[in-house]
């Protein structure tokens, strides 16, 4: 039972991630494709990491697992964030069919 | 003097406790040397950890906020996932993205980073930038649904801000 449970967590993981990285390919702009990065980071590798340690029981590697993703899961957003920042700080332009960029109207 | 010194301890036992769990052994030497890294790292950085200070009442009310945030919260990632993975996956990618403002009612510093935290780390949603005084965030929004600051802050914003106005007052 506990395997299904861990082989479903892998599986879900392994999904995300290859979506991720078609988004990565797919999407237009680098605002976009920070979207489709979330999705690795988060649906992929935490769960996926969620999986190994279902799988694995009570460990030391359970542990480092659950380390890892807690530091993922601090650390993640901060360098999304610090990349879209600095994208639009620099002047990347949005894609050509975005609906609005308040950011740019209300803080030049 | 003294809430530095808490701060400094609090510090040294988080790094500690991190060092030991990736080490993963009691052996002495791990623990010396971790012991030696965390002090380190400690007297460094403890002055930009806690600004401040920690010494606040316990207060149950706010832990139980708390602990219903996580279901909440694992609740809207997975909605999140599931419409993004939905506009990877659709042949034409009906994406409609864009750069909103999100006013917030948060004014702590924990607050707010929270709050910025949790709409990047759910995919739709990236905060790009924080207005100077802290009252709105502007988020790119990968399917704009409004524009309007009420409607974002309500579709946006409200799932996280209900229980962190409440955890970190």
């Amino acid at each position: 039972m506990i395997e299904i449970i861990a082989y479903i967590l892998l599986g879900i993981g392994a999904a995300c991630a290859l979506i991720g990285a078609m988004g990565i390919v797919r999407l237009p702009d680098v605002y976009n494709r920070i979207h489709a990065q979330t999705v690795v980071v988060v649906g992929g590798v935490i769960v996926m990491l969620l999986g190994a340690s279902v799988l694995e029981g009570l460990s030391s590697y359970t542990l480092k697992a659950l380390i890892i993703a807690l530091f993922l899961f601090l650390t993640n957003p901060v360098g999304s964030h610090a990349i879209a920042r600095a994208a639009h700080k620099s002047g990347v332009k949005l894609w050509r069919r975005s609906v609005a960029d308040k950011l740019k109207e209300e803080k030049p | 003097m003294r809430m530095a010194k808490e701060s400094l301890f609090v510090a040294f036992v988080c790094l500690w406790l991190a060092w030991i769990g990736l080490t993963g052994s009691l052996n002495l030497q791990e623990l010396a040397v971790g012991a030696i890294v965390a002090a380190f790292v400690a007297v460094v950085s403890y002055e930009f950890l806690f600004q401040g200070g920690m010494r606040e009442k316990f207060e149950p009310e706010r832990w139980g906020y708390a602990l219903a945030y996580v279901p909440a919260y694992i609740w809207a990632e997975l909605k999140a996932h599931a419409s993004v993975i939905y506009l990877i996956l659709h042949p034409r990618m009906p994406i409609k993205p864009g750069i909103v403002r999100v006013p917030t009612e948060l004014r702590s510093d924990f607050g707010i980073t929270g709050l910025a935290n949790a709409i990047t780390m759910t995919p739709g949603t990236l905060s790009v930038d924080v207005s100077e005084e802290g009252s709105s965030l502007y988020v790119h929004w990968i399917d704009v649904k409004a524009v309007e600051p009420e409607q974002t802050s309500r579709q946006i914003a409200w799932p996280f801000e209900r229980f962190l106005r409440r955890i970190f007052r």
